[in-house]
């Protein structure tokens, strides 16, 4: 150029703008020579569940275009599922959240404009810091509470903070499989990895990954078809899963214990146990034997409406079958769904006990993942101080579940609103949305009393609806990560997760929130050269590895195939399968899993059952914001069987209001044959009144308003280790709206 | 002040005004001094009159300065970036260009090519697209004012970038944002500026002697694309 800069601002007589900006350009710069937009293929891992499945994204002219499996990772073997491949609309879809914002409009709830506007990272973490640590002189460090994912970063900020408030939401997921997995064999977790494609006999309680699209479970589910497995579904609806079944069973819902407990019975009755296992492996088989006597098919034909015939041979099946595994993941019968799950849990275990199937090729898997260390070894903090209160939602007196550092959402909504033991004045939120906690309306009350909200998301979520402060995460096409994954480990395997594109707004790593507010709020000590990196490299190099190697591994990679070895020892205290589970018995519960049933049963006034389910295009409530997704899917139905809608008066297509004792919700019927007719079923994932989702908003309704929230007192009545929220465990009258 | 400096100076105030009002970017609206400059660049542009535009900022910008400055920042943030119900009117030409209404499309890379082609990129901290309207206005602020300084060919061949990118990135989808901010704006100041763009797009349309077949085809795909 051939102007000097004075002369160009003098001439171009925008002379006030150049000022202002001190620079020529503003969001320019000259380029020296032409520079040719990336076009790359990029590892990286889908984070939209928690499935980890490695990824290959393919990037031209700067633009994600394409997003594949990573042929050479054993959880996604080359494919993804429909939810990971829509990742690139959530990227680029307009309705992101790209600043931070501040709340100007005090009023909140359902259908109040927050009136937000933009500010500055800086000024965010002023106004946190301020009023945390306001909050913390004023009302003591427990009145601010964390409702997050377990995460070393944010555990530490509120351990440093000193809050023993850390909510999560476990108890609406699995924690009565992680319990009694923990309490039985593991000493702690659960098996994710299940190897179905090894599998001869395959048995699902409610488990229906594959009508959720779950990648690795159904692609290995497919396989053990593919070899010729024998599938059994016990289920109140007919599944994706029932329908590729040799046999389903329309179970009466919440007594798939009764029919486990009479396997049981026909698999020691009849001698058909894997007495070489039960030796070796397992201790408590002379009680389970004393125990079972009265629970025979017949027995749990009066309870299941199963013929007890068909319990026999679905009993004999499964232990002649080998190997034989029973189907579990989340929010299955085995899940929180009833208040008898976790016992259902406990006896899917006996069974896989006693034919021998527990970690061995075919049956459950206790995962070979790769060991990191935790954050506190990698960075010493200094001593944090010892919490003074006890929690809000009163885990304490669920030390099996807190041993599992799994949370509840069950009595968190009514502590909040009744401010006992204490207030609640702060919570800071990540991606626990609002509409994933039952009684969602009565969360939002709860809310109202909450005086700041922080919270963190990629969408305009309902939460961010209520938040003071809103914290933009980087979507993990942006971001960098290394990733364990555990739902498909049959040898360690480590894949990296790394920017795709460098973040589109002004958004931030969740880790580095974290220790940014910690700075901040003047916590600094706790977060002295703490870095997402540095703990990155720390675990790598736990496994021998370093990061250079991981970003120049050709697949993205590290960890080589591994002959599998079965374990011969496990992590109670005997060192085996615990059948009588003595830490069970240790904490004051039921060491072998006597019959109970569920805790709601239908009545004249609601006289249906109700289950729910979730469409394979969506998590949770999330992704409903995606064209695709919810053109696929666009509201919610209630299934209802052929002979029941007549009595009813209802077509498909009609609206009917579907009520439970607390709330009531308006969706449209889907009249069919494959629902019991005592029985209705309602889809997971809308309801959405976020305007800020344009696409999801006003879509369908939630079905988790009808779920009651719980008080402690209800919940330790329920005698349950796990805490069970009891998400299906609920009656409903249904009418035509 | 010649013709191409007048032009540049309007895209740099217009560029400036559709950038987040931030204490800087904010006082400066406020404190107001760009409107002289923006009435002395039009005069030179056209005798028409544009007092009719002009005046609604002056009126805006008799308020007291902290209520602006937050006025401004709310109905941004409402206007463009996140809003109750909706945001209004996203400021990124792929969300009207696009049939699917997605950020960052073909036509994102397209427009960062073309700024790469004609040597410039976009700052590496910028944490935003490529075709921000604030980014679009700027780079043409930078072009009108090369133009200004080049002489013989290169002033054609400024005059000649400046015809492509205004119709292939601007026109397609300048009107309909405009309408959007027209039809749901709280603010005055915001609703002024969408007028105030759309008669200067109209100015430069004619200037740079842009087809009007060209134009009402390209208006339409925006139409229909951009809803």
């Amino acid at each position: 150029m051939s102007v000097s800069r004075r002369e160009f601002i003098k001439l171009s007589g925008a002379g006030s703008i150049a000022l202002l900006f001190g620079e020529k350009f503003r969001a320019f710069e000259v380029l020296a020579q032409e520079k040719p937009l990336d076009t790359k293929i990029v590892h990286t891992v889908c984070q939209v569940c928690s499935g980890g499945c490695a990824v290959k994204a393919f990037v031209k002219d700067g633009r994600v275009m394409e997003l594949r499996g990573n042929p050479d990772d054993q959880i996604s073997r080359g494919i993804l599922c429909v939810k990971g491949i829509s990742g690139i609309q959530w990227l680029y879809d307009p309705d992101r959240l790209k600043f931070p914002m501040k709340r100007t409009n005090p009023e909140k709830g359902i259908g109040v404009d927050p009136q937000f506007v933009r500010i500055s990272w800086d000024e965010a973490y002023g106004i946190i810091a301020q009023k945390l640590n306001e909050y913390k002189e004023k009302f003591g460090p427990e009145s601010i509470a964390f409702i997050m994912r377990p995460n070393p970063f944010s555990q530490r900020l509120a351990k440093a903070i000193g809050t023993p408030n850390y909510i999560s939401h476990h108890n609406t997921c699995y924690t009565t499989h992680e319990v009694v997995w923990m309490t039985t064999v593991t000493g702690k977790g659960r098996p994710w990895t299940t190897d179905y494609a090894n599998a001869k006999y395959i048995l699902s309680f409610g488990w229906d990954m594959p009508g959720k699209a779950k990648n690795m479970q159904t692609q290995h589910f497919l396989a053990g078809l593919d070899k010729g497995a024998k599938v059994t579904v016990l289920d109140p609806r007919y599944t994706v899963t029932a329908s590729k079944a040799h046999l389903w069973i329309p179970i009466k819902p919440g007594t798939d214990l009764a029919f486990a407990l009479a396997m049981i019975n026909v698999i020691i009755n009849q001698n058909l146990y894997d007495k070489e296992f039960v030796k070796n492996y397992t201790v408590g088989f002379e009680e389970v034997k004393e125990f079972i006597k009265p629970y025979t098919p017949q027995w749990a034909s009066k309870i299941t409406e199963v013929p007890a015939t068909t319990i026999e041979k679905v009993a004999k099946e499964f232990a002649t079958l080998k190997p034989s595994v029973i189907a579990t993941h989340k929010r299955d019968a085995g899940g929180p769904n009833y208040a008898n799950s976790w016992r259902l849990s406990h006896a899917q275990v006996i069974l896989m006990a006693l034919v021998g199937s527990i970690d061995r090729l075919g049956g459950p898997i206790i995962e070979r993942m790769p060991k990191f260390p935790s954050l506190d070894s990698v960075y010493p903090p200094p001593p944090y101080p010892k919490p003074k209160a006890p929690r809000i939602d009163g885990m304490e007196k669920f030390p099996l579940l807190l041993k599992t550092g799994k949370g509840s959402f069950s009595t968190f909504t009514n502590a909040i609103l009744e401010g006992k033991p204490y207030p609640i004045k702060a919570v800071i939120v990540r991606k626990h949305n609002i509409l994933a906690f039952p009684d969602a309306p009565k969360m939002v009350e709860a809310l109202k009393k909450v005086e700041f909200i922080v919270a963190m998301d990629i969408h305009p979520s309902e939460m961010i609806q209520m938040a003071d402060i809103v914290l933009p995460d980087h979507h993990y096409l942006e971001g960098s990560a290394i990733v364990g994954r555990q739902y498909f480990g049959l040898y360690p395997q480590i894949a990296i997760q790394q920017p795709v594109i460098k973040p589109l707004y002004d958004t931030k790593g969740f880790r580095n929130i974290m220790i940014d507010i910690g700075k901040a709020m003047g916590l600094g000590d706790y977060f002295k050269d703490v870095t997402p990196g540095g703990y990155d490299d720390a675990c790598l190099k736990a496994n021998g590895y370093s990061m250079e190697e991981l970003k120049n591994s050709p697949n993205g990679l590290l960890g080589d195939p591994k002959p599998f070895v079965p374990k011969t020892e496990f992590g109670t205290p005997s060192k085996k399968i615990e059948l009588y589970a003595s830490e069970l018995k240790k904490y004051g519960y039921d060491p072998l899993p006597s019959w109970k049933e569920k805790a709601i049963k239908p009545t004249k006034e609601y006289p249906f059952y109700f289950v729910t389910t979730r469409p394979p295009v969506f998590i949770h409530s999330t992704l409903q914001n995606l064209q695709y997704n919810i053109e696929v899917y666009p509201e919610n139905q209630c299934y209802i069987n052929t002979e029941t809608a007549k009595k009813l008066g209802v077509k498909s297509g009609d609206y009917v209001i579907v009520e439970s004792p607390i709330n009531k919700i308006k969706v449209k019927a889907k009249v069919t044959e494959g629902i019991r007719p005592d029985t209705v079923c309602v889809d997971h994932g809308f309801g959405h009144w976020s305007k800020g989702m344009t696409k999801a908003y006003g879509k369908g309704s939630n079905e988790g308003d009808l779920i009651p929230a719980r008080d402690l007192q209800e919940m330790l009545e329920q005698q349950d280790p796990s805490m069970s929220c009891n998400m299906n465990d609920l009656c409903v009258k249904v009418y035509k709206a | 002040m010649n013709r191409s400096m007048a032009r540049s100076s309007i895209y740099n105030i217009l560029s400036l005004c559709y950038t987040y009002p931030d204490e800087k970017v904010g006082s400066w609206i406020v404190k107001g001094e760009w409107i002289e400059e923006l009435r002395h660049s039009l005069s030179l542009l056209t005798e028409e009159d544009y007092e009719n535009f002009i005046l609604p900022f002056k009126d805006f910008l008799s308020g007291e300065r902290g209520e602006l400055l937050l006025d401004l920042a709310r109905e941004y943030t409402r206007l463009f970036i996140n809003a109750f119900p909706h945001v209004v009117a996203p400021p990124y030409g792929s969300v009207y260009m696009e049939k699917s209404g997605r950020l960052f499309g073909q036509t994102t890379s397209e427009i960062l090519q073309f700024y790469h082609q004609n040597g410039f990129t976009l700052k590496e901290d910028l944490k935003d697209l490529p075709d921000h309207i604030a980014h679009e206005l700027e780079f043409l602020a930078i072009l009108t004012s090369k133009e200004a300084e080049a002489s013989g060919s290169d002033r054609v061949r400024f005059e000649e970038i400046q015809i492509e990118f205004f119709s292939r990135f601007i026109l397609p989808w300048i009107y309909s944002f405009c309408q959007r901010i027209l039809s749901e704006s709280r603010s005055p100041f915001y609703g002024s500026l969408a007028q105030l763009t759309r008669e200067f797009i109209n100015l430069e349309k004619n200037y740079l002697g842009i087809p009007e077949e060209q134009n009402s085809k390209k208006m339409i795909e925006a139409e229909i694309q951009g809803g």
